[in-house]
């Protein structure tokens, strides 16, 4: 199989909002290789495929014959063979995410075989306790590793802080409510930035990420606030977020795992900040809404 | 944006890197791979399997040598797809100190 081949076909379409669709892929004539929740793939389309309106005109338009791909985390399940599942944001001067919003049932699109990453459960023990912190598409792998590790008896406690500018944009939201409800041991937390813009009185969590870890809600769910001796945290999602949750943990004792070095802070950054300026970094930064 | 090979691959060359890489976009010299700049799509695959941390981000600092024999020798080099054997004293060069100012082979691997 050569890796130019549109090799997988579009069987849904998931258009949660302008800047948001979940897309399900299945790969045509192939099996998907196992995985471990968590890790992530690549999606392409050729230069041909259309982009959607709504996306910024290129300024370099792009080679019609390449094949242009970008790594994306899977957010189904490894039991899942029926599809494969994406949880993608429009980044509007981008080169594939506009082209991946225009896309319908039936269309083609190039799917990786090769599957990498090492933000997974390999290394958190099987009693510890995980906070799966994430802002925007940052979701996507936990929605893998609920949908894999809780069909297990495990009583570990798992809480789901995910961080968005408004409500409509989490995403996944009546699943993960699910699970809360279905299983004893999961503290869902949605939080939102932008509560004056709902349409109804947000009753849930308001401001990031950040301040519900700095708040009483996980104490208040686990009876105890998280220790780096019975907690790993996941991050994923904006740099910003990441580093700002990543000195929290640290000022806590937690520890990043690096390499052969074991440590209880887990990261998958979707997008790297520039070291220079503010400026730069703020260009770095995708400025739709949307993004957190 | 890109991912840059720098010094600790010089004469280690483990490959390890090839196999994740989901765009093939390293190029294999002598003794070293290197990255093509207009290739890679930043997904990291790489970094953490190379076991002399070779491999960095651009948005490190202090990169800018590394940036250009990236670039430069991408376009000398032949692409490498499949991971193959390291070389027999890879371990030997694994921490050693300014392989690239003494070693560092600017040709194509021969064959």
């Amino acid at each position: 199989m050569s890796a130019s081949d549109l090799n997988a076909v579009v069987t849904l379409v998931n258009r949660i909002s302008p800047w948001l669709m979940v897309l399900q892929v299945v790969p045509d004539g192939w099996t998907f290789p196992e995985f471990i929740p968590g890790q992530y793939t690549t999606v392409g389309l050729f230069g041909t495929a259309p982009r959607r309106d709504l996306a910024e005109r290129e300024v370099t338009p792009a080679d019609p014959y390449k094949l242009i791909q970008r790594a994306y985390c899977i957010a189904s399940s490894p039991v899942n063979k029926e599809f494969v599942e994406f949880f993608i944001h429009l980044v509007p001067h981008g080169v594939l995410s506009p082209r991946l919003f225009a896309l319908k049932i039936g269309d083609r699109v190039n799917l990786s075989d090769r599957i990498t990453g090492a933000f997974t459960f390999h290394d958190v023990p099987d009693d510890a306790n995980v906070a799966l912190i994430a802002t925007g598409t940052g979701l996507a792998p936990y929605v893998s590793m609920l949908s894999t590790h809780l069909r297990f008896g495990s009583q570990r406690r798992v809480a789901v802080l995910h961080g968005v500018r408004n409500s409509w944009d989490l995403g996944y939201r009546s699943i993960l409510m699910t699970m809360q409800h279905l299983r004893s041991n999961v503290t869902y937390v949605p939080v939102i930035s932008r509560p004056a813009d709902e349409p109804v009185p947000w009753r849930r969590a308001i401001g990031h990420v950040q301040d519900v870890w700095n708040g009483p809600v996980l104490a208040q769910a686990w009876g105890s606030r998280p220790t780096p001796e019975d907690t790993h945290a996941f991050l994923c999602g904006s740099p910003h977020m990441i580093d700002d949750m990543a000195a929290l943990l640290v000022d806590e004792d937690f520890r990043e795992c690096a390499g052969d070095v074991p440590g209880q802070i887990h990261v998958e950054r979707y997008w790297f900040a520039s070291p220079a300026s503010a400026t730069q970094r703020k260009q770095a930064t995708p400025s739709l809404p949307g993004h957190y | 944006m890109t991912y840059v090979v720098t010094e600790s691959c010089v004469k280690c060359k483990y490959m390890d890197c090839v196999t994740p890489c989901p765009v093939n976009c390293f190029h294999e010299g002598v003794n070293m791979l290197v990255i093509d700049p207009d290739e890679c799509i930043d997904c990291d695959a790489c970094r953490p399997v190379c076991p002399v941390h070779a491999i960095q981000p651009d948005s490190k600092p202090d990169l800018e040598q590394w940036l250009a024999v990236n670039a430069d020798f991408t376009k000398r080099w032949p692409r490498i797809t499949k991971k193959k054997d390291r070389p027999t004293d890879a371990d030997k060069w694994a921490g050693v100190p300014n392989k690239f100012q003494k070693y560092f082979d600017p040709r194509p691997p021969e064959g």
